[in-house]
């Protein structure tokens, strides 16, 4: 079940990341998965950054999220 | 002599109050980040502007939160602040140290960092101010090593904070750092991987004088109160008097619910509990004679913020009154509730208090199961804009 | 690997001994002089805190110059306050005066007590924040070698609470202080369209918007401001890069008066518009000084024991507060933003200032 839940939420990164914007709000995910339940989804997000999968990108003041292979180099 | 580099905040060393700029220099002896965090401030001074870039990519691994990147527009100029970063480390409960933490503290920034802190930053962390990307995964395993962890950054629940309480403070009616350091271990996940629609701040004061301004800065505001009788000692109050305190015009005139009543004559002070609001004016005044009643736990107010986006707000009293003692499952679970009805119903960057005035407080009351009550509102509304649950309507069969 | 989730150190173990015994039994406190307190417990002990000001910015040596003192008088034990002094908890009455000495012979003012200024909250302005609208460090540090001996004397009618923000995120949620000094902007942001399209989402920054001036361009992937409804608040400026607000011709300090977080007595309050603005005059900010200076002052000589300056201006009134500060009333000064109306006046009942 949550292998097929974080699968899905990569599903969602890559198909949204196709695009010029690759940073996301954590609801923007709950919002693209919406027959999924918000913490099921969270626990997936979290799942996924613990793999390395995704990564947080934080302006200080708000989070996003990104998949890992678009998190900017150290400018 | 030579000319000095920073002739503009050469000046900010004159005067009596103690000068950031020669802890700057300070600094600035042993680490050349240091230096050029002057020499960019100098020119930010000169400029007028300021010289950061915006934003940041930099964490520690497992956490989104803590860590606050932060880049020089001026890398030509100024190398050794190209990459500056600020460390937020949750600070001990009421801002308690004994030396040799806070030394540890100093060690590991001298290793790692610029040498340069705040003690403290507004949320209540200790910030450490300025290192590269690489040494913060380094930083960070030296201060968890000496048992520290990070603070909250961005969309999480920030860094909880607390007056001084029961530790120093005869006014306490709850034990505001007790509350505070178990809210912060229990929610440990909130703070370092954020999760929610925008911040959230939780802030407890043990009394009404809130002095960490929590009903005006937090999304949860704790404060403690008290039901029942202020505790008078007739003595004391006799006391005061003859030590030539003006009990009528510096305490009974000025109680805003003109509560009491002041005999000069047999120089005793009557007060009319249920007309008190229990502001602390008189016990402000008079702490030896004066002291809260028996009955004692907090009051519960949400919504509190600074102005962006919608505008500051006052957060609003949701439960008048609530026992608080360990393991505060009560408040827990109130707490719980709230932020997953606010993470559900939230938009991004929406803080609490702005997703209640959307929605209504009705619709907030109802989906945590608090009744209302008068202790909600200064007055009853004016307008007759008044919405009815369906279920409150007679429903007529349709023919 | 580091361990995660550890959370602060335990506060206890850093409470002295003479805490621990007395926690939640302090039965009266005394302020015995400006920066000292005296609290003593149901069973007698005496606590005494020693109360010292210092520049929030602190250099690891200093902090290492505040654990000697520390050790030397007060056995290890200190705290710090949410107004960034330094308070040195000492059990022994016989240390407090040569600790105070001491402090004072190294520049440490003593104060910040009772009825007197206390340390001023501030941010990081120029030195390290990305949307500063003026510094933090340099107008606090101009403001209290002005209002020092406001510190260190307890000589005012109630406490004064004056907090520094650089912009209108108000990282020190300054907005109930006696007196606010806030970094404004006074020029709309300036979107980027080369770099826009690549640095921000649209949707996001046209949201940003608390006045609705921003829309988005879908065609050229950017957006435009409608600069008659941009209050410059800079919200758009945090959620997008390319869109940079800062003007140093422009940008400058605005004052707000009358605000407290207390409960005592009247309900907290905003703090409200005095001088909608003053010029970003590095490195001591000479019209801001004085603006907060001659503000404190006809305060001091006017309001009554224990009426704090929110307190002393709704008695007064606001219209003889303008008269008595010299301060010019302007049309900034009437809200035009949601809720405006209800600081509009009803009444006939007004002074003629």
């Amino acid at each position: 079940m949550s292998a097929e839940i974080k699968e899905r939420v990569l599903a969602y990164f890559r198909e949204k990341s196709k695009g010029e914007k690759k940073m996301f709000y954590i609801k923007d995910v709950v919002k693209g998965l919406p027959d999924v339940d918000r913490h099921a989804v969270h626990e997936a997000v979290k799942e996924l950054l613990d793999e390395e999968a995704l990564k947080y990108w934080s302006s200080g003041s708000t989070t996003y999220l990104m998949l890992a292979e678009y998190f900017p180099k150290d400018a | 002599m030579t000319d000095s580099k920073t002739p503009l905040l050469d000046e900010l060393e004159k005067g009596p109050w103690p000068s950031f700029v020669k802890d700057m220099k300070q600094a600035a002896e042993k680490k050349p980040a240091a230096a050029d965090l002057l020499n960019q401030l100098e020119l930010s001074y000169k400029d007028r502007i300021g010289h950061w870039k915006h934003g940041g990519i930099v964490g520690v691994k497992g956490y989104g939160s803590g860590v606050i990147g932060r880049y020089s527009d001026r890398p030509d100029l100024f190398p050794n602040v190209r990459a500056f970063h600020t460390m937020r480390v949750n600070h001990p409960t009421g801002w308690f140290y004994k030396t040799d933490a806070l030394r540890k503290l100093c060690d590991i920034w001298d290793k790692h960092g610029s040498g340069l802190t705040n003690l403290h930053g507004s949320t209540g962390d200790a910030i450490l101010l300025g290192t590269t990307t690489d040494h913060l995964q380094p930083c960070f395993d030296d201060l968890s090593e000496a048992g520290f962890d990070l603070g909250g950054s961005g969309s999480a629940l920030r860094t909880p904070s607390a007056c001084v309480g029961p530790a120093r403070c005869e006014w306490a009616c709850i034990d505001s750092l007790d509350i505070c350091y178990q809210a912060t271990m229990t929610l440990q996940d909130q703070i370092h991987r954020p999760m929610f629609p925008y911040k959230f701040k939780i802030k407890v004061s043990a009394c009404a004088n809130d002095c960490v301004a929590a009903i005006a800065r937090s999304d949860l505001a704790i404060m403690g109160t008290w039901k029942g009788r202020i505790q008078v000692d007739p003595a004391e109050v006799r006391a005061y008097a003859d030590a030539g305190l003006d009990i009528r015009g510096e305490v009974r005139d000025l109680c805003p619910t003109k509560c009491m009543e002041w005999s000069e004559a047999d120089r005793t002070l009557v007060i009319h509990d249920g007309d008190c609001n229990r502001c602390m004016h008189c016990l402000n005044v008079m702490p030896k004679a004066l002291r809260p009643g028996k009955e004692r736990g907090a009051s519960i107010l949400v919504g509190g913020k600074a102005p962006i986006v919608q505008g500051s707000l006052l957060s609003w009293v949701i439960v008048p009154f609530m026992k608080l003692e360990p393991p505060y499952t009560e408040l827990f679970d109130l707490i719980a509730r709230i932020q997953d009805w606010w993470d559900e119903n939230g938009r991004s960057r929406e803080r609490l208090g702005e997703l209640i005035n959307r929605l209504g407080m009705r619709h907030f009351l109802k989906a945590m199961g608090l009744p209302a009550v008068p202790q909600m509102v200064k007055h009853p509304r004016t307008n007759p804009y008044v919405f009815f649950w369906p279920e409150e309507i007679d429903k007529k069969e349709v023919k | 690997m580091a361990k995660t989730d550890i959370g602060p150190p335990d506060y206890k173990q850093f409470l002295p001994p003479i805490i621990r015994d007395n926690y939640g039994k302090w039965r009266y406190h005394e302020i015995v002089r400006a920066g000292v307190l005296k609290h003593v417990g149901e069973n007698g002990d005496v606590l005494y805190t020693v109360r010292a000001g210092s520049p929030r910015l602190l250099s690891t040596d200093h902090i290492r110059e505040i654990c000697d003192l520390a050790e030397t008088y007060c056995d290890g034990y200190l705290r710090f306050t949410s107004r960034h002094n330094i308070e040195f908890l000492l059990a022994d009455e016989r240390r407090v005066a040569p600790l105070i000495e001491e402090l004072q012979a190294k520049n440490y003012p003593v104060g910040g007590t009772g009825h007197s200024i206390s340390n001023m909250v501030h941010t990081q302005g120029w030195v390290h924040c990305h949307t500063p609208a003026t510094d933090a460090s340099g107008p606090v540090k101009a403001i209290m070698d002005e209002l020092y001996d406001h510190f260190t004397h307890m000589d005012l009618p109630a406490h004064v609470r004056i907090a520094l923000a650089c912009c209108l995120n108000m990282c020190g949620a300054v907005h109930c202080s006696d007196i606010a000094i806030l970094g404004i902007h006074r020029t709309p942001p300036r979107p980027d369209n080369s770099r826009l399209p690549n640095l921000c989402e649209l949707p996001t920054t046209v949201a940003s918007c608390p006045t609705g001036a921003i829309r988005a361009d879908m065609k050229n992937k950017t957006v435009q401001v409608n600069d008659d409804k941009c209050m410059y608040c800079g919200n758009c400026y945090t959620v997008c890069p390319a869109m940079p607000i800062a003007d140093p011709d422009n940008d400058g300090i605005s004052i707000w008066v009358g605000g407290k977080v207390s409960n005592a007595r009247s309900a907290p309050m905003f703090s409200k518009l005095a001088i909608p603005f003053l010029p970003n005059n590095p490195p001591r900010w000479p019209e801001v000084v004085a603006a907060v200076k001659n503000i404190v002052e006809v305060y001091a000589a006017r309001a009554r024991k224990h009426e704090r300056l929110g307190e002393w201006i709704e008695r007064v009134g606001w219209e003889r507060f303008f008269t008595l500060t010299g301060i010019a009333f302007t049309d900034k000064h009437i809200d035009d933003f949601t809720l405006a109306t209800e600081t509009f006046r009803t009444t006939t009942q007004f002074k003629w200032g």
